[in-house]
C-alpha cells in the first residue's frame, strides 16, 4: 500500500521536473532583458486565460474560500464570483486604453507609465510603494497557507519554515532561469492543475452529503443564516461587499502581475476572448469552494480552520488524491507569488530606467530580495488568509483612481492626484494600525476613501480638460 | 450602464436581505454573474468595432 507521502514524493518529483523543463526550454530563447521579463509579448486567448486566471486565483481561493463560505455563508458568492466578473468587464475598457498608452515601446513597469503620464517621478514612486507595502505581505499569506496546511498534513516531518524555504526556492530556481516564459507556462499547467483538484474535492462532498439539493437542506438545518447575506456573523453587509467588489474590481488595474497580462497578449481581439473565458473560469474555480465550504458548514461547524481543511482536504479523499491536492496548492501559491515577485521585478528595472540590452543580474537580485522579504514576513503572519488578502486588494486599489486619471488623459494632470493619494495610503494604513477611526461618516474607511479618490480623480479630469 | 444596473440590483435592499435546489442569494447571485460575463462578451464585439480605427495598429 502506498502513503499518501510517497504519492507526494511521486507526483512532486514529476510536478517540479515539468516546471524545470518549462525554465530550461524558455531559458534558450532569452536574448535580452525584455525577453526575460515580459516573455515575447505574444500570447494568444488559451495560454492568457490560463496565466491571468492562475496569477488572480491562489490559495486563497483554494484555502480560504471554503472557509470563509463555511463561516459566512452562500454570501461569499457575491463577495468573490460577483466581484470577479465586474472585474473582467472592466478588464474590456481599461486593457484597450493600456496598452493604447504603452504602444509599441517595451513595457516597462506601470511605475515607469505613470511617470510618464504625470510627467512627475513622484507617482512611480508613489505607486511602487503601495505595491511594495500591499503585494508582499500577499505572496507571504500564500506561502504560509500552504505552509500551515503542510504541517497539519505532516506533523513532526518538517516545520513551517522549512516548507516556506522549499516554495520559495522551488519558484525561485524556475522563474530566475526561464523569465516570464516559464511562468506563464508553468501557469497553465497550475491553473489545469487547480481547477482539477477543487472539482475533484467539491464531487466527493456531494456524494457524501447525498447530492445538490440535500447540501442545501442540510445547511438550512444547521443554520439558515449560511444560505443569505450577512450570513451568521453578519460580516458580509452590502457596505463590505461593495467595498470588496471595488477592490476586487481595481486588481488588474492596480497589480502589476496582471496589468503586465494585459499588455503582453498578442492583440487587443486576444484580450477580449481572454476576458470573457476568465470570468467562465472564475464561476468553474469559486463554485466548488462554495459546495465545499457549505460542505464544512454541516459536518465541521464548530472546529478551527486547520481542522476542517485537514479533514475535508486530506483525510477524508484517497491517498493519491491527498498527495495531488498538496501539489495543487503548492501550484496556486506559485503560480500567483511567482508572478507577483517578478511584476515588482519589472517595475524596478523600470523605475532604474535599464536599457534592453543591459545585464539581468540587478532585476534577478531585486527578485531575489523581494522573495526574502515575503519569506521573513510569512514567518510572522497571522493567518486569516481571505481577510489578509482583501487588505491587500484595498491596499493597492487605492491607487486605482491616480492609475485610471494617467491612462485616460492626453496631457499630465498635475501633482494633485499623486498628493491626495498618497495622503489616502497614509490614512489607510493608519486606520488598519488602528491609529484612525475604521469608519468615516459612517462608511468604512476602505470604501470612503475610494469613494474620495475616485470622485477627486473624475474633477481633476474635467478641470484639466477645461 | 447596464453593468452599473446589475451591481445596484445585486446590492439592493430587495436582494441583500428555491430554484435548481439553491437558495434565493446563490442562485440570484450566480445568474446576476452569467449576465455580466456575457455581457463582457457583447461589449468586447461592440467595442472593438467601435474602436476599429485605433485597433488597425494593435
Amino acid at each position: 500500500m502506498i502513503s499518501m507521502l510517497n504519492y507526494l514524493l511521486i507526483i512532486g518529483t514529476a510536478y517540479i521536473l515539468v516546471l524545470m523543463f518549462f525554465s530550461w526550454r524558455t531559458k534558450k530563447n532569452i536574448k535580452n532583458s525584455t525577453d526575460f521579463m515580459l516573455g515575447g509579448s505574444k500570447i494568444g486567448v488559451a495560454i492568457g486565460l490560463m496565466t491571468f486566471a492562475a496569477t488572480l486565483f491562489s490559495t486563497f481561493t483554494l484555502l480560504g474560500m471554503p472557509d470563509f463560505s463555511r463561516v459566512h455563508g452562500v454570501g461569499a458568492w457575491i463577495f468573490l464570483a460577483f466581484s470577479d466578473a465586474v472585474m473582467v468587464f472592466l478588464i474590456l475598457w481599461f486593457g484597450f486604453y493600456l496598452r493604447k498608452r504603452v504602444g509599441n515601446s517595451p513595457y516597462q513597469g506601470m511605475s515607469a507609465l505613470l511617470q510618464n503620464c504625470y510627467q512627475n517621478r513622484l507617482a512611480g514612486y508613489l505607486y511602487f510603494t503601495a505595491v511594495f507595502l500591499f503585494l508582499t505581505p500577499y505572496i507571504a499569506i500564500q506561502i504560509r497557507g500552504v505552509a500551515i496546511f503542510l504541517v497539519s498534513a505532516f506533523p513532526n516531518f518538517i516545520p513551517v519554515w522549512g516548507w516556506s524555504i522549499g516554495i520559495v526556492l522551488i519558484m525561485l530556481i524556475y522563474s530566475e532561469l526561464g523569465g516570464l516564459k516559464a511562468i506563464i507556462y508553468a501557469d497553465s499547467l497550475q491553473g489545469t492543475l487547480l481547477l482539477i483538484v477543487v472539482w475533484i474535492v467539491a464531487f466527493n462532498c456531494l456524494n457524501e452529503v447525498g447530492g445538490w439539493s440535500a447540501l442545501f437542506d442540510k445547511v438550512a438545518s444547521v443554520d439558515k443564516k449560511l444560505l443569505s447575506t450577512p450570513g451568521p456573523t453578519g460580516l458580509l453587509s452590502p457596505q463590505f461587499l461593495i467595498a470588496s467588489a471595488l477592490a476586487i474590481l481595481m486588481i488588474p488595474v492596480t497589480q502589476p502581475q496582471l496589468s503586465t497580462r494585459l499588455v503582453i497578449m498578442k492583440n487587443y481581439n486576444a484580450l477580449k476572448k481572454m476576458a470573457t473565458s476568465v470570468g467562465f473560469f472564475a464561476i468553474l474555480v469559486i463554485l466548488p469552494t462554495i459546495i465545499i465550504g457549505m460542505y464544512g458548514a454541516i459536518f465541521y461547524a464548530e472546529v478551527s480552520t486547520a481542522e476542517f481543511l485537514g479533514g475535508v482536504l486530506l483525510n477524508e479523499q484517497h491517498e493519491m488524491i491527498a498527495a495531488l491536492i498538496i501539489i495543487g496548492l503548492f501550484a496556486a501559491a506559485m503560480s500567483t507569488s511567482d508572478s507577483q515577485l517578478f511584476a515588482m521585478g519589472n517595475e524596478i528595472k523600470g523605475l532604474l530606467r535599464l536599457e534592453e540590452n543591459d545585464n539581468l543580474r540587478p532585476i534577478r537580485l531585486v527578485i531575489l530580495l523581494f522573495a526574502i522579504s515575503a519569506l521573513i514576513f510569512s514567518l510572522l503572519s497571522s493567518d486569516e488568509l481571505v481577510l489578509l488578502a482583501r487588505l491587500s486588494f484595498s491596499g493597492t486599489a487605492l491607487m486605482g483612481p491616480m492609475i485610471l486619471l494617467g491612462i485616460f488623459s492626453q496631457k499630465p494632470q498635475g501633482f494633485t492626484m499623486i498628493f491626495l493619494s498618497s495622503i489616502g495610503l497614509l490614512i489607510f494604513i493608519s486606520s488598519n494600525l488602528n491609529l484612525f477611526p475604521k469608519e468615516i461618516f459612517s462608511l468604512r474607511t476602505d470604501l470612503f476613501l475610494m469613494l474620495f479618490l475616485g470622485f477627486c480623480a473624475l474633477v481633476n479630469y474635467y478641470l484639466y480638460k477645461e | 450602464m447596464v453593468v452599473f444596473l446589475c451591481a445596484a440590483i445585486q446590492f439592493s435592499p430587495l436582494v441583500m436581505n428555491y430554484f435548481l435546489g439553491m437558495p434565493f442569494t446563490l442562485w440570484f447571485g450566480i445568474l446576476i454573474t452569467l449576465l455580466i460575463i456575457i455581457l463582457t462578451a457583447i461589449g468586447g464585439y461592440v467595442f472593438s468595432r467601435l474602436k476599429s480605427e485605433e485597433l488597425k495598429d494593435d
